[in-house]
């Protein structure tokens, strides 16, 4: 189900980034994903079991993530990308990129030599 | 703590919580144990902390149907029925009330504080009111209760005699029984094995649970044999007795206990939560007719007999079909049948029957009660208001230097009632964290009442409770309140005329003369109340201290005091006294002992008096005889306790065999004979007008009564020639009376393990307790000071706040011109201390006037002195230097192109 724009257009919240990065490496479920966030971000970013569970609901419902197994029970639903998901990875690396290229160009970061 | 995370899950509406609550919970269970593994018990509050903010975040989102995944202005869920909509609109107002009270602690704190002591006042007085008046009495079909009562003398309905309760309840046609008990003045000690307990003791008739439909939770309670005089002692046990004191022992039916000394069968325990027939006070066992006599003597044991004592209150059941009407006709024809056969008697005392819930306490003591509660609640009322106005005024100054924020949002088109209702979510939330504060405080202090720290002039212990009914009530002031002072500065604010004003530049608060006046007397009266509540605070300390240094009369600096009755053990009469004396010369051989002493009666506690003729003296009242403070000491009590001798001797062994001998005190000599010398001189005894008792000794004056008194007549009998049952062992020391306790109780037990430990304490003690109601009440002064200080400082700090926005333009100008500190401070202050001088000499002038005669009680007080004066000067002025500070301090740094910009 889609409403509005579409996924593509708006900017996403930083979960979702760090939940499709946690996914890009193969399946998870809520608990994995956010143990995987935590460990790459070397703890920095606990999602919250809030944020975490409605940010899948609505990712699935974007379908930019898919409920593999059951989905009664949330607990067990195991989560994997689709191809719209990755294809938004993409996309958003990609923005985040021109902005660290940006800030480069300012040198507000260094230059990579 | 997995509580309060399950608690916050609340936030999120319920469909989303059946779905996701489990996994939400695992997840937060998975952090918790990282956290405690990590950081331990702090880690796992932080954690708690987050998910607890995350619940609340996440909830309000996903009531108000924002997206989860997309920042800004994303694509919006169907936003959920309308129902929930507004709870979510005030759950996310919150989150931003929240935010912004934090960033301003000082303001949050003090306006909580304030509410707090507003509104937990009110809470603990509701909860006295609740207890007394309203609080419905566990009976079972309450409405076919009546009570019955016989008037007194003064034709007012008081208790009735029981031969008289006895005809009420003959009357089988109108009532379908009838039970009687005595509410009043009994209490006894419970006998444990290793303490003594005062216990307030209810004596009912054997119906008495019955007719009242109250169950016993245990036992089958009291039988007909137990409403005859001869019969044996039983009791039914209070359900906190049996809680409290007997572990819950599920075996106590049957048992035997021991009350002053006599046997009682445990024969029930009642239902939770009855405590007795008075509401408020708590009574804690049930004894039956048969124990009057035993416990108390054969004179309240034969109460059953005498149609003179009116001692029963009667609760009767209507029998079916039977209305008050009906039951009061009855009545009647009784009492006038009564008037009839005992004219002496009876005459003229009618007997009321009261419908049910009419009566709360009883009929004389209701009629006083309900004003005074309404003028208590009115006083609290009046409290809270001022707490408000106090709050709202914070509010105001708050508000109104946000005012260029208001007036940006008014711009954008925000309506009013969104900014009112930013006002009111921020009123709110403080308002119910001052009734949650208020309500804990108030808790405290009621159980600090109910400890019975502070003395209550009846027997059996208070019993207050915050019930859901109370709870109610305070979470309705805290909504009244949040409301008066939060709704009505907000609307204020969005007013029309004020909204284009600020438009206009003008960083005006918008107050006329006329608000600002009204103000100004308002905080002014503040101050000036307080200090009159400073200064008498000053003063009763000041009474209390000196109270504390009074001379008894008593020689001995350390003293050890222990009562006992060796009748309670068992002893007959003619053993007591030489048991008593082994004792008490056991007693001396004890190291750091000095002397001990056996005396009937404490000082300062008062004991009997006896009426007394005296050759030579005619009483000034015109009778013959004189009444004069009697107490029955031992042989060695002038010498142990240090009371000087005057003239002749103290009592001898000789004097217990022979003929009456009396020693006076010094003032008692004076008094009657205009001398001090006066062995050899006789007194008669009204009782025994022929016997003349010679006096054969003088001593000097001790405090009878109470520590303010004038030096009394007392004369002295000897205990062991009049024999004793309860004494008083006084033991004068060497070293300090508290270290010897310990001993002397060994001491007792070693003797005989039964005789029981009625009051053990030291002289000093025993004056500390006599002074606790006031102490009490100075305690009381000087809380209610402490508000009276908070109040005002928050008073003078909003008039110094408002003077400063009112002005900020003037002083922008002032400093760009050059104006010092100092003279912009003082340019502020001037309305503040205008306000606080006319205050405090108000207050001072109030507080002259009505010192004399509030203090008349305190032992060296007589009115305000210069020194209570300067000290509540001083406190007060360090209060208003401390309010007009911050305030000040940002008059000083007014940046005069900020000021001025508003051009």
């Amino acid at each position: 189900m889609t409403y509005g724009k579409p996924v593509t257009e708006t900017p996403l919240k930083p979960a979702v980034f760090h939940i499709l990065l946690a996914l890009s490496r193969g399946r998870l479920h809520g608990l994995g994903i956010a143990d995987a966030v935590e460990e790459e971000t070397g703890g920095e970013i606990q999602l919250g079991p809030g944020t975490l569970y409605r940010s899948l609901r609505e990712m699935a419902e974007a379908e930019i993530v898919v409920q593999v197994e059951d989905g009664t029970d949330p607990r067990r639903t195991i989560y994997e990308l689709t191809t719209s998901g990755r294809e938004v990875l993409g996309r958003e690396a990609e923005r985040l990129e021109s902005l660290v290229e940006l800030a480069r160009s300012r040198s507000v970061l260094p230059r990579k030599v | 703590m997995e509580l309060l995370y399950r608690l916050s899950l609340l936030a999120y509406p319920l469909a989303f919580r059946r779905r996701y609550g489990a996994a939400m919970l695992e997840l937060y269970r998975v952090r918790q144990n990282r956290a405690r593994r990590r950081s331990g018990r702090r880690g796992r509050w932080v954690a708690l902390a987050r998910a607890m903010a995350d619940s609340v975040r996440n909830g309000a989102d996903e009531r108000l149907g924002r997206s989860a995944i997309f920042r800004g202005q994303g694509p919006h869920r169907p936003p959920l029925p309308r129902g929930t909509s507004m709870f979510s609109i005030l759950f996310e107002e919150s989150r931003h009330a929240v935010r912004r009270l934090v960033r301003a602690p000082i303001f949050a704190l003090a306006s909580i504080l304030v509410l707090a002591v507003g509104i937990g006042a009110n809470t603990a007085l509701f909860s006295i009111v609740s207890a007394l008046m309203l609080r419905p009495m566990p009976f079972a079909q309450p409405e076919r209760l009546v009570d019955v009562y016989q008037d007194s003398d003064d034709g007012e309905p008081n208790s009735s005699s029981f031969p008289a309760y006895r005809d009420m309840q003959a009357h089988d046609e109108i009532f379908a029984g009838a039970a009687a008990a005595v509410t009043t003045f009994f209490d006894a000690t419970l006998q444990l094995p290793d303490t003594s307990l005062t216990v307030g003791a209810e004596v009912i008739t054997a119906n008495y649970f019955e007719v009242l439909g109250v169950p016993l939770q245990r036992g089958s309670g009291l039988t007909a044999e137990h409403d005859l005089q001869g019969g044996r002692a039983a009791a039914v046990l209070a359900d906190t007795t049996w809680r409290n004191v007997f572990a819950a022992d599920p075996a106590i039916v049957g048992q035997t206990i021991r009350l002053s000394g006599v046997p009682v069968t445990v024969v029930g325990v009642a239902a939770r939560g009855y405590t007795g027939l008075t509401p408020g006070i708590h009574r804690d066992l049930f004894v039956s007719l048969s124990a009057m006599g035993p416990l108390w003597g054969p004179y309240v044991g034969s109460t059953l007999d005498r149609r003179d004592d009116h001692w029963f209150m009667v609760k009767a059941r209507l029998a079916d079909g039977v209305t008050v009407a009906q039951a009061q006709s009855a009545m009647d024809a009784l009492a006038d049948r009564l008037a009839r056969e005992f004219p002496h008697l009876n005459e003229g005392r009618d007997i009321t029957v009261y419908a049910p819930g009419e009566v709360r306490i009883h009929p004389s003591a209701d009629a006083e009660l309900l004003p005074a509660s309404a003028a208590l609640m009115t006083i609290a009322g009046l409290l809270l208001l001022l707490v408000c106005s106090n709050v709202a005024n914070l509010f105001l100054v708050r508000a109104t230097s946000r005012s260029d924020e208001i007036a940006l949002r008014l711009a954008m088109g925000a309506p009013r009632s969104r900014i009112a209702a930013h006002a009111l979510s921020e009123s709110l939330l403080l308002s119910f964290a001052g009734a949650a504060l208020g309500v804990v405080g108030a808790a405290f202090v009621m159980r600090v009442i109910e400890s019975g720290q502070i003395p209550l002039p009846f027997p059996g212990a208070v019993d207050l409770r915050l019930d859901l009914q109370v709870l109610g009530f305070s979470a309705a002031l805290a909504i009244t309140a949040g409301l008066l002072f939060g709704g009505l500065p907000a609307l204020r604010l969005t007013r029309r005329s004020a909204v284009s004003a600020m438009r206009a530049g003008e960083r005006s608060s918008s107050d006329s003369k006329a608000v600002r006046w009204a103000r100004n007397v308002l905080v002014g009266a503040q101050v000036a109340v307080s200090f009159v509540i400073l200064a008498l605070a000053a003063l009763y300390s000041q009474g209390l201290a000196n109270a504390a240094a009074i001379d008894l009369g008593i020689g001995a600096e350390d003293v050890a005091i222990l009562r006992t009755d060796a009748s309670h053990a068992g002893y007959a009469d003619g053993e007591i006294l030489s048991l008593y004396e082994t004792f008490r010369q056991r007693l001396e051989t004890v190291p750091g002992i000095e002397a001990v002493a056996l005396a009937g009666q404490l000082p300062l506690a008062g004991g009997g008096s006896s009426t007394l003729t005296i050759d030579g003296y005619r009483p000034p009242s015109g009778t013959d005889s004189v009444e004069v403070d009697r107490a029955a000491v031992g042989a060695s009590y002038f010498s142990a306790l240090g009371v000087p001798v005057l003239h002749g001797r103290a009592f001898e062994a000789g004097d217990v065999d022979g003929g009456m001998v009396v020693v006076v005190s010094r003032a008692m000599a004076e008094t009657f004979w205009g001398r001090t010398d006066v062995v050899g001189e006789r007194i008669g005894f009204q009782s025994s007008p022929d016997t003349r008792v010679p006096i054969v000794g003088v001593v000097e004056d001790v405090k009878v009564r109470d520590l303010a008194e004038a030096p009394r007549p007392l004369f002295y009998t000897s205990l062991e020639r009049g024999g004793a049952r309860s004494v008083y062992f006084l033991a004068s020391a060497a070293v300090d009376a508290d270290t010897l306790l310990p001993t002397i109780r060994t001491e007792l037990s070693t003797l005989d393990a039964e005789l029981p430990i009625l009051r053990l304490t030291t002289l000093e003690g025993h004056v500390s307790d006599t002074l606790a109601l006031p102490r009490a009440g100075t305690a009381a002064l000087a809380a209610f000071g402490a508000l009276g200080l908070l109040l005002a400082g928050i008073g003078l700090y909003a008039v110094v706040a408002f003077a400063v926005q009112r002005r900020t333009r003037e002083l922008g100008i002032r400093i760009a011109l050059g104006a010092g500190a100092s003279n912009v401070v003082s340019m502020v202050l001037r309305e503040m201390l205008l306000v606080a001088g006319i205050a405090l000499a108000a207050g001072w002038l109030l507080a002259r006037v009505a010192a004399p005669s509030l203090v008349e009680g305190l032992i060296g007080v007589e009115g305000l002195d210069t020194l209570t004066v300067a000290f509540t000067l001083a406190v007060l002025g360090g209060t208003a230097a401390l309010a007009a500070w911050v305030p000040a301090r940002r008059a000083a740094r007014v940046d005069p192109v900020e000021a001025l910009r508003s051009d």
